[in-house]
């Protein structure tokens, strides 16, 4: 619409650079750029990525049990009969379910909240997906829960707030230790990180 | 005219932070000889940045900063306290954040309020310790106070005479009391006991250490917790979002008090 009083752009190429100027971090330059160099792009490759937008809307859902995002629900991880179904592990936002896995370390389910309790920008617990939690906990074998948010204030309000609820379900609730990271240097941490991490050393 | 340094050096006590650009944050901070302002912590979310830690909300922080166009970033920072027992306890942590919101929303940006700045910083400080109750109304009295928003408790605001024992109510958008014989059509007017606006009143006067010492009744302090609440939402025109967490919080450790307190819970099943 902003295209209207310029003839000069064709019709099609000035809703396509709208579009692109909806998205987040792309201005209005970058928008105009992108168009043009779509037109310029192999009509195939255009189509594919028609397609993978389009796919993307049509065939992702999220998971009815750990509510991360699948293709198909229950998602693989939790249709899964290799996994530890008596651990839990509480996250943040789906991607932090890719770096857990990343570590092939742990082996248990995931639940995942899509989001953090912030007071101050009003994100309440109601907010995010723990009542989805606490039902799936209902007469359940899990024995543990391990609460993965970040260890940010936001991350630490929340796993206080799960921590209180679940306390009465769960068997054992456990939180990711907090302390120095890998490649870290002792004289940039701040004093909470390094209180953790001395409360927290171990024998070697 | 000289030109500013283009480096300085501040203390700071961080009110939040809001994600910006791929792993930076957007710091709003409270500073003793600034006020309120805002700058850039450039690789704040990566986990081994040497500022994150050092900058995360509710940290009094001491800060080497570097003037930007438009905003400052901050080049070190180190922190000098971490309040670890407020971030530690739900209760805490929720009152703290109120606070802070309060304190963000009621200041204007670069403008030197260090009464403001010892009164956040004091109030910290006494959350990390013992925590009264009437630390919450004081704060908001203070806060009131200092920004220039003291509400009247002695004189109606609409005649002006001095307020008869029991014979009082209040008006939060007039920003204080008011007697029985005023009825000014369009306002909002709540009740107002003895009790609570001799309390007020003394809060309102009298510095922290006393102020700590006065033991509230739960009735009063609900009824404060409301007028004080709406006397804010007046003041700054919208709704203390923290606050909807910290009376969800508040509300569910009165439950919990009084669960463990009956004796059916004490039975073994």
């Amino acid at each position: 619409m902003t295209y209207d009083f310029l003839p000069s752009v064709a019709a099609p190429l000035a809703r396509l650079i709208e579009e692109f100027h909806k998205l987040p971090g792309i201005g209005p330059k970058t928008a105009q750029r992108l168009a043009y160099y779509l037109i310029r792009m192999p009509a195939e490759e255009a189509h594919s990525l028609a397609e993978a937008i389009l796919a993307v809307k049509e065939r992702i859902t999220f998971c009815t049990v750990c509510q991360n995002i699948t293709e198909s629900s229950p998602c693989p991880l939790c249709s899964s009969q290799s996994r530890d179904r008596s651990r839990l592990c509480v996250v943040e936002e789906p991607l932090d379910v890719l770096s857990l896995e990343r570590t092939r370390v742990y082996k248990g389910l995931y639940h995942v909240l899509h989001g953090v309790i912030s007071p101050a920008s009003g994100i309440g617990p109601e907010n995010l997906k723990i009542r989805e939690m606490l039902e799936r906990l209902k007469g359940n074998e899990v024995e543990e829960v391990i609460l993965a948010t970040n260890p940010s204030l936001e991350g630490e309000s929340t796993a206080m707030y799960i921590h209180r609820l679940l306390l009465p379900l769960v068997p054992r609730i456990t939180r990711l230790a907090r302390g120095l990271p890998v490649g870290g240097d002792l004289e940039y941490a701040d004093e909470v990180t390094l209180s953790r991490a001395l409360e927290g050393r171990q024998e070697m | 005219m000289t030109t500013p340094p283009k480096i300085y050096s501040t203390e700071a006590i961080v009110l939040k932070h809001t994600p910006l650009g791929e792993a930076d944050y957007l710091l709003t901070m409270y500073t003793p000889n600034r006020g309120k302002t805002r700058a850039v912590a450039k690789g704040a979310r990566r986990v081994k940045s040497r500022l994150g830690g050092h900058l995360e909300p509710l940290m009094r922080a001491s800060l080497l900063m570097a003037r930007g166009q438009n905003l400052d970033v901050v080049s070190q920072a180190e922190a000098l306290e971490g309040f670890r027992t407020v971030r530690e306890d739900l209760q805490r942590v929720s009152q703290a954040l109120c606070m802070a919101e309060l304190v963000d929303a009621i200041t204007p940006e670069e403008q030197p309020n260090y009464p403001i700045y010892r009164l956040f910083l004091e109030s910290l400080r006494r959350l990390e310790g013992d925590a009264p109750p009437s630390l919450m109304p004081f704060f908001q009295l203070h806060l009131l106070e200092q920004s220039g928003f003291r509400p009247e408790l002695y004189r109606c605001v609409e005649c002006d005479s001095t307020l008869a024992p029991g014979l009082h109510r209040f008006a939060p958008d007039r920003g204080g009391t008011l007697c029985v014989s005023c009825h000014p059509p369009g306002l909002t007017i709540l009740p107002l006991s003895l009790d609570t606006l001799k309390v007020l009143r003394f809060l309102q006067r009298e510095v922290y250490n006393i102020a700590a010492r006065l033991h509230l009744e739960p009735g009063t302090l609900l009824e404060m917790e409301r007028l004080l609440g709406a006397l804010l939402r007046c003041v700054l025109e919208r709704e203390v979002k923290a606050s909807r967490f910290l009376h969800q919080v508040s509300q569910d450790d009165r439950e919990r008090a009084e669960a463990a307190a009956s004796p059916a819970n004490n039975i073994k099943e």
